[in-house]
């Protein structure tokens, strides 16, 4: 793949990259230090929330997404930061902005739906159907045309090509678009598992990682979907038996006054 | 007097006219590198829904002496009466992104130059082909008719390796001057044809 062979010639640029990924990972794990309610987390005050999550998005994505800024660096003909890092905060943008929605959903579904989401009552059986949902989602057409567009970025790179720093954060934001419309379901997943959850942020990190980078594209799609059906149906019928799964406990039904 | 002989044939001779790359990819260029612009003037097209009917787009590259070699720096001009939802369109396109001819070039481009919207002037005249891009290109192409062809009708490839279609006119250049990019040569010899292209 072209994104491999410019990831070996952009060494510091994917130090640079992999450097903030490390570093997001510290500081939202200091963060998220004690936070992990399992299933359906309070998400704490708005600002806190958003700062964390544009971290968090960081740490998980800039992992998967250091190939494309390699082969854009190298189509650019630039040894400096300064474009590919522009393009890589372009596409961290759209992934932050996705957490107004996140959040705005997650407060209004706290309001009308109340206990409904508590592990006792329905929180439990939503979270099976959200990982069931993200199992379906993996193989329908539109994730397959998300997932290659993230898979071989060349295309794509070519095709939406904008000149300047201005022009490298539009790319950047329109190829996290894609990111976005490829992955949204596996962060759905991370919400039901618990999003407060280091282990579950590294696990939904991984497949991200894995779908987009290994060889064969069909053992991506398939190994993911496998994995968020076994853990969807383990949620619905042994929640007890996955492991690292935080239970909410029974004085934890937050989303209660 | 009646007689009939019949056989194979070939020969070789010491000219140049015709671009080797246009033979084969990788036939090596004449010089050590081949510097190439393609036009595209798109009489009518529909992508993902949206018009690029009216639309020009040109390609300019500069190649290495062998052109499967890779590492091609490549430049774009979309006309500047295009809209920002045509430029995407039709970027999309030319950079492989849709699938179609282009896809199949985009692994040999090594190096973007830009993407620039300008003035692009086509005037197609009978065997005369010629455009003018801003201050940038201007040039001109004449599909070659053979002495003694009393038709008119130019000299034809066919069984080309080329994106634009496998059967093409054979032009050379009578006016030239390009400098775009970074890019600049001067056109010698050139090809002409209709095409139509789908994904």
């Amino acid at each position: 793949m072209a994104a491999y062979g410019a990831a070996r010639s952009r060494l510091g640029l994917v130090a640079v990259m992999l450097g903030l990924a490390a570093v997001s990972w510290w500081w939202t794990a200091r963060e998220m230090r004690g936070m992990d309610g399992g299933p359906w987390t309070e998400l704490g005050t708005a600002a806190w929330f958003l700062g964390v999550w544009v971290v968090m998005m960081a740490a998980m994505m800039f992992a998967s997404v250091v190939p494309t800024v390699a082969l854009y660096s190298k189509l650019k003909h630039t040894r400096g930061l300064g474009a590919p890092l522009a393009f890589a905060s372009g596409y961290l943008l759209v992934w932050g902005a996705v957490g107004v929605p996140v959040y705005a959903l997650a407060r209004i579904g706290g309001v009308l739906l109340g206990g409904v989401l508590g592990w006792g009552s329905g929180g439990r059986w939503v979270a099976g159907a959200t990982l069931l949902v993200a199992a379906a989602y993996e193989l329908t057409p539109l994730k397959d045309v998300c997932l290659g567009k993230c898979r071989t970025p060349l295309g794509f790179l070519i095709g939406n090509w904008r000149d300047g720093l201005g022009g490298a954060v539009r790319m950047g934001a329109r190829h996290g678009a894609w990111c976005v419309g490829c992955c949204w379901a596996l962060m759905a997943s991370l919400f039901a598992l618990g999003v407060m959850s280091l282990v579950w942020m590294a696990v939904v990190a991984g497949l991200i990682a894995f779908e987009k980078l290994i060889p064969s594209r069909r053992l991506a799609t398939y190994g993911t979907a496998t994995l968020l059906l076994a853990l969807g149906i383990l949620m619905l019928v042994a929640p007890d038996v996955v492991p690292g799964l935080t239970i909410p406990s029974a004085d934890m039904t937050e989303m209660h006054p | 007097m009646s007689w009939s002989i019949e056989g194979t044939y070939f020969e070789t001779c010491s000219c140049e006219l015709m671009c080797p790359c246009n033979f084969s990819f990788d036939h090596g260029a004449t010089y050590d590198y081949c510097r190439v612009t393609l036009v595209f003037d798109i009489r009518e097209g529909e992508v993902e829904g949206t018009d690029v009917g009216g639309r020009t787009l040109a390609v300019v590259a500069d190649t290495p002496k062998v052109m499967t070699d890779g590492n091609w720096r490549l430049g774009m001009f979309v006309d500047d009466g295009a809209s920002d939802e045509q430029v995407q369109k039709l970027t999309a396109v030319f950079g492989g992104e849709l699938g179609g001819p282009m896809a199949g070039l985009a692994p040999l481009i090594g190096e973007m130059l830009g993407v620039e919207r300008a003035p692009i002037e086509v005037v197609e005249d009978g065997l005369s082909h010629s455009v003018r891009i801003g201050d940038a290109i201007d040039f001109e192409v004449q599909d070659i008719v053979p002495f003694g062809v009393e038709t008119g009708e130019p000299v034809r490839l066919t069984g080309v390796f080329h994106p634009v279609a496998s059967e093409l006119t054979a032009a050379e250049a009578t006016r030239s001057k390009i400098s775009a990019f970074g890019i600049e040569y001067e056109g010698k010899t050139g090809l002409s044809s209709p095409f139509s292209w789908a994904a």
